[in-house]
């Protein structure tokens, strides 16, 4: 039976004990990360069962989106870590995603005369390593390194 | 114990200055949990109490209920919506209460409905968001009682879904995210005129109250509106790491106490029923709710809550 919250004074010792008796629960959701979205939308119209499934595949500056992304029954499309937000256009969702989060996007760095190379390096930390070019791989050894 | 009053955040100013000072509170209390207890990359580092509710809220948001569904989650775009939120609100008016060793306090709202009545250009600079309230916008913002270096955001949520830590000021840019102006009271009144809870597919293209509140249909209403039109860190789901997502919050849970009060309306009533399909677990009406730093609760015993908070007004 759950107990109504009010029959509980919250202490220090308390809070403690019920994160971590829930911290599974959040380590979990820090793992799912998709890369893709398969959406699956099902309604049933004068007997028939109708199944759309759709797949998206979000590409940013050639390094995949992994957020979750998904269509309501009306096709509008939302991403979680938006989660006030949906569009008419997956586009636009791309854009507005960008500005929400600037430290995973940031502006293009006009490249240094000295170290052409440099301004592919921009880290983006809501996006797959996978795609990380032969050039990016080297502009981050040469700063380890130094 | 008695129910303690709820009252408008702009014109109560014990109630406003309780709140500010109980958040800094709990944004300095740490009772153990770790951002490498929690699965947040980075070197290990303490989370205050007050940043548990905004990995709480992470976390519900990023459960999909079910998993073979993309709409509906642990506490939006769902019947859910608003008996999570006000479990949320309870929760942190009871730490509230605790460090402030105040059992009377009660959490205020923003009436933002009455801020809607203004020019949009007045709307950007109403009463809460002055220095001595809420502070106004920027990035990041320079004004009030959570401008940097008093306060500082330290998890977040960055383009993947994944929870991050980070070191900011707090960010707002008003009207600039879609949503021009605030909700005006019009909105409010269309969502009293709301027959139904909610209804069948339990969405967010759901018709009922529960929707219009939340603010998918219509598009961009009442709730949603507010978290767009704030902008800044008011916009992922790291939300709450802005103080004013608890009293737009308030503010709803308001609505949804005014429309279960309202004469000859619904009354105390919730839909689904424990009687649907396991595909809606999570919304029905004796389903367990998401939970992170308290035990857990359900919708039915999130109906009637005038024995724990009533509101000084339920003109919204």
């Amino acid at each position: 039976m759950a107990t109504r919250p009010a029959e509980e004074t919250p202490t220090p010792q308390s809070i403690a004990a019920y994160v971590k008796s829930n911290s599974a629960r959040a380590k979990k959701t820090q793992q799912m990360h998709h890369g893709e979205s398969m959406v699956t939308r099902e309604t049933n119209y004068k007997g028939h069962h109708i199944i759309v499934r759709t797949k998206y595949e979000v590409e940013i500056d050639g390094q995949r989106l992994m957020g979750h992304l998904g269509v309501n029954d009306a096709g509008s499309v939302h991403y979680h870590p938006i989660p006030n937000m949906s569009f008419s256009s997956a586009l636009d969702m791309v854009r507005k995603i960008i500005d929400v989060f600037p430290n995973d996007f940031r502006p293009e760095v006009p490249p240094n005369p000295m170290h052409p190379m440099e301004h592919h390096s921009r880290r983006m930390p809501g996006m797959t390593k996978k795609n990380q070019t032969s050039i990016e791989k080297s502009v981050m050894k040469k700063r380890r390194r130094k | 114990m008695a129910a303690v009053t709820r009252s408008n955040v702009v014109t109560n100013t014990a109630a406003r200055q309780k709140y500010i000072n109980g958040v800094k509170l709990l944004k300095a209390e740490f009772t153990g949990p770790t951002t490498v207890s929690l699965g947040i990359p980075g070197p290990s580092a303490k989370i205050s109490t007050y940043d548990l509710f905004i990995v709480w809220h992470h976390v519900a948001m990023s459960t999909l209920t079910p998993s073979s569904q993309n709409d509906r989650n642990a506490a939006h775009r769902g019947p859910v919506f608003l008996p999570w939120h006000r479990f949320m609100l309870r929760q942190l008016e009871l730490n509230l209460q605790r460090v402030l060793q105040d059992n009377s306090f009660g959490l205020p709202y923003w009436d933002w409905a009455a801020d809607g009545q203004l020019s949009a250009a007045a709307q950007k600079t109403a009463p809460i968001w002055q220095g001595g309230n809420f502070g106004g916008q920027g990035n990041p913002i320079s004004t009030g009682p959570f401008a940097q270096p008093q306060f500082v955001v330290k998890i977040e949520a960055n383009s993947s879904g994944s929870l991050v830590q980070t070191n900011h000021g707090l960010r707002r840019a008003f009207a600039v995210n879609g949503a021009s102006t605030l909700p005006k009271r019009t909105n409010t009144a269309g969502a009293l005129t709301q027959a139904k809870y909610d209804q069948a597919p339990w969405n967010s293209t759901s018709l009922g109250f529960r929707n219009y509140l939340e603010g998918w249909n219509p598009a961009l209403g009442l709730h949603n509106r507010v978290h767009v039109w704030i902008g800044g860190d008011m916009l992922p789901s790291t939300s709450p790491n802005d103080p004013i997502f608890f009293m737009n919050h308030c503010n709803v849970d308001r609505i949804w106490e005014a429309w279960m009060q309202k004469p000859g309306g619904p009354g105390r009533v919730y839909a689904p029923g424990d009687n649907e399909p396991a595909a809606l677990n999570g919304h029905r009406l004796h389903d367990t709710l998401s939970s992170l730093l308290s035990g857990t609760t359900t919708p039915s015993q999130m109906l009637n809550i005038t024995s724990l908070y009533v509101y000084d007004s339920l003109v919204v």
